[in-house]
């Protein structure tokens, strides 16, 4: 197997032999990417914090067992899957039905037989690079953007804009039930969708090169819905994928304004999502500092004193908080990103809207 | 010949044969894991003792347990049987099967500390 196909795995055992043997004899095997905690507790912080897609837990650990710590995994909203394999000598039928129900995917006897280790990693790496969900929501972003390409690299600004955005929030002690590293990692991933409702919105409207009548301007707000329904549809039909939550929050409310007067809804302050709240700004800074047919890009001072300016109104003020203590780095992303689209562009673009 | 036979040890406290194929034949993991076991299976056995002489309810079947795995893991095979026995004592509350089971622990802790002491275990590639 290729290792640059490879998931991270974790060990947890507090027998520390066990858990050596097991790391070393999968490094033989060759799976490199292998990492041991002898504490579930920690464990499980860092599967939050880190990108583990396979754990092996022994079962009967002090403080927090495998099975628990297997239901705590679980229970995570907005984690990517976790393949979790319980080590156990107990083999017991009612064992087996106690850890298939708290969540584990596989079991493995202990003491463990290597080749038998072997197999089980390798049908777990299978599993877990079926779920590419990564790509496949960006390029379902992509192909909404495809229709209206806004400017250059506006996707990848955007979900740098708002992980960064979110990583400084998560200090707030009121917010940080809300922002967690899954949550993190989640917005950077759905950021990108907030615009997919574009796709249902006529050419005439949504390439229009001027400014938008009051009229066309009503059908253009209705990519926020339209982008809502899509993935609330999706969202039923997979109603354990916590992200596509997250993603139509920011598709439906990335429009609504703090002070009530935004769209679709004219929603206010706590009532619009979170992740809305941090995205809009995002997606306003990109829109101010970047080049449209109807105007030039704004210097990043500008867009800061606009962004100031709407605290409290259009904005959280505790997100445009977030956003001065973040200043530099979102300079250093535009200017990255616009550099590597421009080093990189093969697409041509097509004509530019105006603003929604 | 096996790595057991070749020491001449078809009695011994650990099975090394069965200890080298789940290191994946290397023999230098073999020897660091039976120095880690060497290390903490005094302090493991004595935690467990005092349990079994403090009539620890709770404390004897989960370190019992903790033993067995450990046991298991390095192919120490008498070691963990004695160790399970003890779990199914603890947690049957059987004090004289207890305290039996406990002279046998202390036997096989010292059978395994004169199989350390002798160099065994040490890589036969030496």
């Amino acid at each position: 197997m290729n290792n640059q196909q490879q998931s991270k795995i974790l060990v947890v055992d507090d027998d520390v032999i066990c858990g050596e043997l097991l790391r070393e004899s999968l490094h033989e095997m060759g799976h490199q990417a292998v990492e041991i905690e002898t504490c579930a507790q920690d464990a499980y912080q860092r599967i939050c914090d880190e990108d583990f897609r396979i754990v092996i837990s022994d079962w009967q650990m002090p403080e927090m067992s495998g099975i628990d710590l297997c239901r705590k995994v679980r229970s995570r909203q907005l984690g990517e899957y976790v393949y979790f394999i319980l080590l156990t000598s107990l083999d017991r039928c009612d064992h087996l039905c106690i850890g298939l129900d708290g969540g584990a995917d596989d079991f493995l006897s202990k003491p463990f037989n290597p080749d038998e280790l072997n197999v089980r990693v390798n049908v777990a790496q299978r599993i877990v690079a079926l779920e590419n969900r990564n790509l496949i929501v960006f390029s379902l972003a992509k192909l909404a953007e495809s229709r209206d390409p806004e400017t250059g690299a506006h996707l990848e600004r955007i979900r740098e804009y708002s992980r960064e955005l979110a990583e400084h929030l998560a200090q707030f002690d009121e917010l940080a039930s809300e922002i967690d590293a899954d949550f993190i990692r989640a917005i950077f991933l759905t950021s990108p969708l907030h615009d997919i409702g574009k796709v249902g919105i006529p050419d005439n409207v949504l390439l229009k090169p001027g400014r938008l009548t009051s009229e066309e301007f009503e059908i253009m707000k209705q990519h926020t819905t339209i982008g809502q329904q899509t993935l609330q549809a999706a969202l039923s039909a997979c109603p354990n994928a916590g992200y596509l939550r997250l993603a139509r929050d920011i598709a439906a409310a990335h429009h609504e304004k703090y002070d009530g007067t935004g769209y679709p809804h004219g929603l206010a302050g706590d009532d619009i999502p979170l992740s809305a709240r941090i995205v809009a700004l995002a997606d306003v800074y990109d829109a101010l500092t970047t080049k449209r047919v109807y105007k030039e890009a704004f210097s990043h001072e500008v867009a800061r004193e606009i962004i100031v300016e709407e605290s409290g109104k259009h904005f959280d003020p505790r997100v445009v908080d977030a956003f001065l203590h973040k200043e530099h780095i979102f300079q250093q992303v535009k200017q990255r990103l616009d550099n590597s689209f421009y080093d990189s562009a093969t697409v041509p673009l097509m004509p530019l809207t105006a603003s929604t | 010949m096996t790595t057991q036979a070749a020491w001449g040890l078809d009695n011994a406290p650990i099975d090394c044969d069965a200890l080298l194929r789940r290191c994946v034949g290397r023999h230098d993991l073999m020897e660091r894991i039976l120095h880690q076991f060497r290390d903490l299976i005094g302090q493991d056995v004595d935690l467990l003792l005092s349990a079994i002489e403090r009539s620890e309810c709770t404390e004897i079947p989960r370190l019992a347990h903790k033993l067995k795995g450990m046991a298991s893991t390095v192919a120490a095979c008498d070691l963990a049987n004695i160790a399970a026995q003890i779990r199914e004592a603890g947690l049957q509350f059987d004090h004289d099967q207890l305290s039996a089971k406990a002279d046998e622990l202390r036997n096989e802790l010292s059978r395994l500390n004169a199989y350390f002491s002798r160099g065994m275990g040490k890589s036969t590639d030496e």
